[in-house]
This record gives structure tokens, C-alpha cells and sequence, in this order.
């Protein structure tokens, strides 16, 4: 658990950060949100000891962090940053391995758990581990910072906005793919961000700061519900509705989907939309080729193949780990009722339906 | 149909720039003896007949240079005709000084003349260019100059050239050749040595408190804008004022002229181009690099030797690169004080209004500053870390 105690930072006569107590409990995603010069970042760096505090205590497992040495204490914390900061005359194996390093780690130990990680963020060891990070894009650079700060397994990450400087549809993957390996592992971490969406997504815990001091400290379900004041109404904005959606995960709202091969004649299909108002086409793998209704019958020859309107899964299909909000958006791209649900081969798993997202 | 022809700029103005001047102006220079008046004597009146030689090469190079056919074959082609060229330019001066010396007695001179300088130097300008053209298969074109560097020094050890005026006032010189040859590269390797112990420190200092920066950076402009003569003058005075002060300095050896006061200046010179290129070396480590490695549990001792160094030395090796360079030129001028070195025969020479002499002095610290100069660059670019390639 960490835990600050009327935690204050000056700056040159100007406080950045006013009594600040708030406690983070064990396994929690808690992120610190508010406008900029709200002290998040500030308050994140007193937690690794890169900025000492002016005033108050911080304890981490009861334990005040100034009985350990800075570098022994930032060593058991991870720490990913918004510029990622990777070293540009290493590898990206060799990044990756930089506190295992200090550590006084095995060097065949390293490199398994350098490839262990760089997988489960879905770097490919064998292609990536060689590169330099110059070779790498926004999001391929931003992985590799999150694996650097994941290596030597601390119990607590501090990461601040390490998502900010990519563009939109990667931070959105990224998120997604975020949130399923902390599922999976139940860190500690303190996430600092300016979006709001971002910290409705990802926390279990918000905090929202302004001008250095705590103004509310809630489950993202509570400050939607049940914001203290103006400030937090005005900073969550108008479509709450819509941002709870971002919470809520498609798998769990998933239907089966009524599906047809795209082999089959036309006379099966037609049979089958007298049960269904439309139907799934796919192909030989389960992928998703289009979708059918009844308009598609009329006027086609009885014995003809299936006259679809076709579909590309890369743009219309979520995954079980897309958000309501993605399925929904989705949908009005698209101007479908329903959006499928493929796995990672683009195959048909289920659907998500307009009705469903409307009653969640 | 494609035109026969196709101009490649450089090379061809070198080549037509040299044929010109071989043919118009003297190769090299008879005088009856060491210092009287000389008479040019052009090429195409050479003994020896090998002039024949030159001339058809060279037309064979400026017409190369204007053919259209694969271009990296070409130019490594203009790029060996040029080594040859450069060879038998100082085959034919040899010879000639030979057959000269033959008729004439030992008493005679024969030096280079502006012919045989101006046609070498746009031959080396060719070979540079076939080295920056050539891309990234660099290595027939090392392969070419070290053949061609290994095919001069035989000549020259093999007595070819000992008949030209240069080798002759080597001749007479040959052991003080040597022992200032060594006094030359003594001072340029511990002013050198000297400014890296106080200029990596220095510049380092200059980046890490930004107070420093001002005064570092104006002293050593300062410093660098002095002239070398001036500031080797200046310090007689101030070092024989320390040796009475404190007689311990005088048992030491230091006195107002010698080896003392040139250290102090050509260290003192080095140092710029070392501070500089330490300063910007660091500053170019991303700072996002240095909170990441910080926030990661770094020290700052391991932030500066596994992050900042590796990624600052190839500036700083650059700025070595920089400082050897200057030092092994400013070296020649320390002679002045006493120093020795090859400006000793630089002086000599001027004195005596003997041109060989000067030269003899000059060209090995020309050689030698383009020696360092490409080693150092075979090292840095050997040296780059592959992710700042």
C-alpha cells in the first residue's frame, strides 16, 4: 500500500502541491487526473523520490521512503514515462533489461524475461529484440518503454500519461491491451493523465487534483454518479452516459450471432431469415465477409449465391476486449444495428446489439 | 540513342584544371646550386622520357571523366588512373633529379616546381572524390590509397626521390630529422593528453551548472582567438617571472622558452575544441533518457558511463579529432620558443631563404595532420554505437 500524508511541495515559493493524503491500496489502478500544473506529475515523482517533498510523509507498505536508498527504492518501483526515454545505443532487449541489469540479475535469466515481456505486449522477441529505438514507431516505442518498466516485476508502477504522445487509435489498442495485462498481473499502479476517458477506462480509483489539492477521491462509477461540485462535473463534461460505456467490456455483453457460409445457396439463407431480421456472412475460417437481410433476397434468383453487403472486419468488428463505446462507435460508422465480435483472425465469436448498449 | 558523353563535374574540372597546369607551368626547378635564382623546367622538357607517360595518363583520365558508362566503375576507374598518375608524377621528378644530378655534380638542385604541386593536389582532389561518390563499398577505394601510400613510401625508401632537393636537405639532416620528428609528435600528443584531463572535466562541468558555461566558454574563445605567436611570446615573460619567484620551477626545467610555455599554449589551444565537443556531446543525451534512467533506480555515476559517455563520444572523440589536428599545425609555429619540432627546419629554411627546407619541415606535418585526421575518422566512425548510426 502506498500512502501519502499530508504531502506538500514547494517551488520556489510557489506550492505545487497542498497537503495532499490519499492512500493507493494494494493491486489498485489509481490515476491522478486534473489541468495541467494540478501537481499529478509532481505528486507521482515524490513517490519515486525524483523530487523530495517539502512536507508531510509518504509510506509505501508502512515504510517511509526515506529509510531506503533512492536508487534501491526507485528499483523496486516501475516507472514509464510520456517521453518513453529509451537509450538510443541499446536494444530494445537491451532496454528492456536495464534494472534486471542493475539488479545483478542472470544474464539468461534476463533474457527470458526480456522475451516474456516483449510478447505480452505483442513485440515479437525475434523481430524486436535487435532493433534499436530509432527503428520504432510511437506505439512500438511506447510498449517497449511499458516492458522496461515491467522488467524486474516490482510490485508498483508509477506511470505518467505514457500514453499521451501517440496517436488516438494506437493509444486506444494500447489501452486495451493495457488494461488485460494488468488484469492478469494486479500491480499497484499510480497513472497520471490529462484524459479523462483514459482514467474512466483504465481505474479502479480516480483522483482529481486541483491546484495541488485533492478535490475527489472515488471509483470512476461514484465521480460519474456522483461528482463533488462544479469543477468535477465540468471536468468529466457532458457525456458521462457515453463515458461509462468505456468501462464496460464487450465480452461480457457479447450474443451468440446468427452466421451463414458464404458457400452456401441462397435458399438456406433465406430460410434462415425467417427466424432472423439479418444474418452474418463468413467464410470458410468463420471470418466476417458481410451481413444479409431480407432486402437482399428480393428479386435475386432462388439457386444464386449470396448477394451481401460486405463488411471488413478490421474496421467494423470489435474484440472481447474492445469497450462498449468502441462497438457503439463502430455501429454509427459503419450505420449497422449490431457490430460482430471476431477474435484475433477476424473469426465470428458473437455480436454486440444497439439494444444491449442502450440498457447497459 | 543515349549521348556519349556525360560530364562528371569535379573530377573533370580537376583533371582538365591539372592537365593545364602540368603542361604550362614548371615542373620542377633547376638551380646550379642550393640558393641561387632557379630556372623552371616544364615537364615536356624532363629527362628521362616519362613525361610521355604523364601526359597520355592524364588524357586518358580527363577523357574518362567525360565518358557515360556505369558510374561507380567510373569512378573508381578516375580514382586508380589518378593513384598511378600521383606516382608517376613523383617518379618523374625523381628521375630527372637523378640524370641531373649525374651531369651536373651534387653541387646542383633540382626541386618541385608549382607543375608537380598544383597536378598532384587536383589528383588527390579526384581520389577524394572517388572516395565521397563511390557510396558505401568503401573498401577499394582504402585499398587504393594504402596501395598507393605503400607504392610512395617504397619509392622513397628505395632512394628514387634521393636525388631531389627536399631529400637532400634530408640527407644532411637525417638524425635532427628524426629526433624533432619525435619532440613534434611528444608536444602534440601531451598538450593534447593535458587538455583531455582538464577539458572532459571542464566541459562536463559546463554542462551540468549552467553558471559555468559563460566564463568556460569565454576564456577558451578568448584563448583561441589569440594569436599563436602572440601567446607563445606572451608566456616567455610570465614563465621566466614564475622561475625567479619560485626557484623550485627553474630544478623542475621549466624556463621563460623551450618545452614549457609551448605545452602551456598548445594545451591551452586544445582545450577549446575538447570543451566544446564534451559540452555538446552531453547535451545532445535526450533528457527523457536521463529521467527514465534516474526514475529506473540509475546512480549518477552509472547514468554518465552506461548512457550519457556512449552517447556523447562520438562528439567528444570528434572534438579530440578537432584538437589533434590543430595541435600538430600550432606545433610547427612553437619552434619559434624553442621548442623544436619540425618548425625548427620551417624557420631554418625561412631564414636561410632555402624553399626545400621549408618544405621539408612542412610536408611531414602536413602528412602527419592528415594521418590523425583519418585515423581518428576510422576510429569514431568504427567506434559509433550502431543505434546512432
Amino acid at each position: 500500500m502506498i500512502s501519502l500524508q499530508q504531502v506538500t511541495k514547494v517551488f520556489a515559493g510557489r506550492t505545487a502541491v497542498d497537503g495532499l493524503s490519499f492512500d493507493v491500496e494494494d493491486g489498485e489502478f489509481c490515476v491522478i487526473i486534473g489541468p495541467s500544473g494540478c501537481g499529478k506529475s509532481t505528486t507521482l515523482r515524490m513517490i519515486n523520490r525524483l523530487i523530495p517533498v517539502s512536507g508531510g510523509v509518504i509510506t509505501i507498505g508502512g515504510k517511509d521512503i526515506t529509510t531506503y536508498r533512492a536508487e534501491e527504492l526507485r528499483r523496486q518501483i516501475g516507472y514509464a514515462i510520456q517521453s518513453v526515454g529509451l537509450f538510443p545505443h541499446m536494444t530494445v532487449a537491451q532496454n528492456v533489461g536495464v534494472v534486471p541489469r542493475l539488479l545483478g540479475w542472470h544474464q539468461t535469466r534476463i533474457r527470458d524475461r526480456t522475451g516474456h515481456l516483449l510478447e505480452m505486449l505483442n513485440l515479437d522477441p525475434g523481430i524486436y529484440s535487435a532493433k534499436y529505438p530509432r527503428q520504432l514507431s510511437g506505439g512500438e516505442a511506447q510498449r517497449v518503454g511499458v516492458a522496461r518498466a515491467l522488467a524486474a516485476d516490482p510490485s508498483i508502477l508509477l506511470m505518467d500519461e505514457p500514453f499521451g504522445a501517440i496517436d488516438p487509435i494506437t493509444r486506444e489498442a494500447l489501452q486495451t491491451e493495457f488494461a488485460r495485462i494488468q488484469k492478469e498481473l494486479r500491480k499497484t499502479i499510480v497513472f497520471v493523465t490529462h484524459d479523462i476517458d483514459e482514467a474512466i477506462r483504465l481505474a479502479t480509483r480516480i483522483i482529481i487534483l486541483r491546484e495541488g489539492k485533492l478535490v475527489q477521491h472515488d471509483t470512476p462509477e461514484n465521480i460519474m454518479t456522483n461528482p463533488a461540485g462544479r469543477f468535477v462535473t465540468e471536468f468529466i463534461g457532458t457525456d458521462r452516459a457515453l463515458k461509462r460505456l468505456s468501462r464496460l467490456g464487450a465480452g461480457d455483453y457479447m450474443k451468440k450471432a446468427p452466421s451463414i457460409a458464404d458457400s452456401e445457396p441462397l435458399q438456406s439463407a433465406a430460410r434462415f431469415l425467417l427466424e432472423h431480421p439479418y444474418l452474418w456472412v463468413v467464410d470458410r475460417n468463420g471470418r466476417v465477409l458481410g451481413w444479409l437481410d431480407k432486402n437482399d433476397l428480393e428479386g435475386a434468383e432462388p439457386t444464386a449465391g449470396l448477394a451481401m453487403s460486405c463488411l471488413d472486419h478490421r474496421t467494423a468488428a470489435v474484440t472481447t476486449e474492445s469497450t462498449l463505446k468502441e462497438a457503439l462507435s463502430r455501429m454509427v460508422q459503419q450505420g449497422i444495428r449490431s457490430a460482430p465480435v471476431v477474435d484475433r483472425k477476424g473469426a465470428l465469436l458473437g455480436e454486440i446489439r444497439m439494444e444491449d448498449i442502450l440498457e447497459a | 540513342m543515349r549521348p556519349l558523353f556525360s560530364i562528371e563535374k569535379v573530377p573533370f574540372s580537376a583533371a582538365v584544371l591539372g592537365l593545364v597546369a602540368i603542361l604550362s607551368t614548371g615542373f620542377v626547378t633547376f638551380r646550379p646550386n642550393r640558393i641561387a635564382i632557379g630556372d623552371a623546367v616544364h615537364l615536356v622538357r624532363t629527362r628521362g622520357e616519362l613525361w610521355i607517360v604523364v601526359v597520355l595518363f592524364w588524357i586518358a583520365l580527363v577523357i574518362l571523366c567525360s565518358l557515360r558508362f556505369n558510374r561507380r566503375r567510373r569512378i573508381l576507374l578516375a580514382g586508380l588512373l589518378s593513384s598511378i598518375l600521383l606516382i608517376l608524377l613523383m617518379i618523374t621528378a625523381g628521375k630527372h633529379a637523378a640524370i641531373i644530378t649525374e651531369e651536373y655534380g651534387t653541387i646542383a638542385r633540382v626541386s618541385l616546381g608549382p607543375a608537380f604541386w598544383i597536378g598532384a593536389f587536383t589528383l588527390i582532389i579526384i581520389l577524394t572524390d572517388t572516395w565521397q561518390s563511390c557510396g558505401k563499398g568503401k573498401s577499394p577505394v582504402v585499398l587504393l590509397v594504402l596501395a598507393t601510400a605503400a607504392a610512395a613510401a617504397f619509392l622513397l625508401i628505395s632512394g628514387r626521390f634521393d636525388m631531389l632537393s627536399i631529400m637532400r636537405e634530408f640527407a644532411n639532416r637525417r638524425e635532427r630529422f628524426f629526433s624533432e620528428l619525435i619532440t613534434h609528435a611528444a608536444l602534440v600528443v601531451s598538450s593534447v593528453g593535458l587538455s583531455l584531463a582538464l577539458g572532459i572535466p571542464l566541459g562536463l562541468l559546463a554542462h551540468r551548472k549552467k553558471r559555468f558555461y559563460n566564463p568556460t566558454f569565454f576564456t577558451l574563445n578568448t584563448l583561441q582567438t589569440t594569436p599563436s605567436l602572440a601567446l607563445f611570446g606572451i608566456l616567455i615573460p610570465i614563465l621566466a617571472a614564475a622561475t625567479l619567484k619560485f626557484p623550485f620551477l627553474t630544478e623542475m626545467g621549466v624556463s621563460g622558452i623551450g618545452t614549457a610555455p609551448a605545452l602551456i599554449a598548445l594545451t591551452a589551444y586544445s582545450l577549446l575544441p575538447v570543451v566544446r565537443n564534451t559540452y555538446t556531446g552531453f547535451s545532445t543525451v535526450d533528457p527523457a533518457a536521463i529521467e527514465a534512467g534516474k526514475g529506473m533506480g540509475m546512480t549518477t555515476s552509472q547514468l554518465l558511463f552506461r548512457v550519457e559517455i556512449p552517447i556523447a563520444s562520438a562528439v567528444i572523440l570528434n572534438g579530440i579529432r578537432v584538437s589533434l589536428v590543430q595541435a600538430i599545425g600550432l606545433t610547427a609555429v612553437a619552434a619559434l620558443i624553442g621548442a623544436g619540432g619540425m618548425g625548427v627546419f620551417i624557420f631554418q629554411g625561412l631564414g636561410q631563404a632555402a624553399n626545400d627546407l621549408i618544405m621539408l619541415g612542412a610536408m611531414p606535418t602536413i602528412l602527419m595532420a592528415v594521418f590523425v585526421d583519418s585515423f581518428m575518422g576510422g576510429i569514431i566512425f568504427m567506434m559509433r554505437p550502431k543505434g546512432l548510426r
